[in-house]
């Protein structure tokens, strides 16, 4: 999963509100696939599947599908420690998977 | 209205930066970006450099709003305010407010502030494989940062590797 491209996708919507329009009003298909996302075909579909009525649920409903991403991919690694997101310098965080 | 948490959006907008800039290493260089800012911010964010304080963000009456510097300041100090109060002034925006950025002022702001300025200054994707190898004096001179930063920095991985 690009993080990157969906962080950025997010944060320009965070600094253009042409961008963030075209984002919540119509044009989301187009913007998406803009080259400097570089998202994957199946994250530009999970991305449009989102029902936002403003941006910040927009942007909550991409955290929450990086989430779950990254806890498929956990638990598929099997380890017991992962980290919460992209590993970041300013905001580390781990959880401790529930035993199944 | 569902709300991201402030450590995603820290995430996106530092991104957006640093991609809009074309910054691909240390040091981040923020005064640039607050004298060109974002073409649909630049009624929002800019810089102005006053001999008093350390840095605000502040909207004058002209409607033009800056982050007011103090020229005096040391250097990596003066970066670390100028971040904080772009914070501030990314939090009044208009697609800031939308994105479910903190209103301000309020009670958590200086916590608010420091995770972006950190996130920005110190951004993950430019630091070397090994920065956490650094002392805290090379971190803070590669970022551009004050020490005690750096330092604080340091520790939060210690203790995450701990």
């Amino acid at each position: 999963m690009s993080a990157k491209g969906l962080n950025e996708l997010v944060g320009r919507a965070c600094i253009s509100e042409t961008f963030m329009r075209g984002l919540m009003n119509g044009q989301r298909a187009e913007l998406i696939r803009l080259p400097e996302f570089e998202l994957e075909p199946e994250e530009a579909q999970a991305l449009l599947a989102i029902e936002a009525e403003t941006l910040a649920d927009f942007a909550a409903a991409v955290e929450g599908l990086m989430k779950q991403r990254e806890s498929r991919a956990a638990r598929a690694e099997g380890p017991l420690w992962a980290s919460l997101r992209r590993p970041s310098a300013a905001n580390m965080g781990v959880y401790l998977r529930q035993p199944r | 209205m569902a709300r991201p948490s402030l450590e995603f959006l820290c995430d996106c907008l530092a991104t957006a930066l640093l991609s809009h800039y074309g910054v691909t290493q240390m040091p981040v260089p923020l005064r640039d970006m607050l004298l060109a800012p974002p073409p649909e911010l630049s009624g929002d964010l800019g810089l102005t450099e006053v001999t008093f304080g350390d840095a605000m963000w502040l909207r004058p009456p002209s409607g033009l709003a800056s982050v007011f510097v103090n020229a005096d300041m040391p250097e990596a100090e003066s970066r670390y305010a100028m971040a904080r109060a772009m914070f501030v002034g990314l939090c009044t925006t208009k697609t800031g407010r939308a994105a479910g950025l903190p209103s301000v002022p309020n009670d958590q702001l200086k916590a608010q502030s420091d995770l972006f300025a950190r996130r920005l200054l110190m951004a993950p994707e430019l630091l070397p494989a090994d920065w956490e190898k650094l002392g805290p004096q090379a971190l803070a001179a590669l970022c551009g940062v004050p020490e005690p930063v750096a330092e604080a920095q340091l520790l939060s991985v210690s203790n995450f590797e701990a």
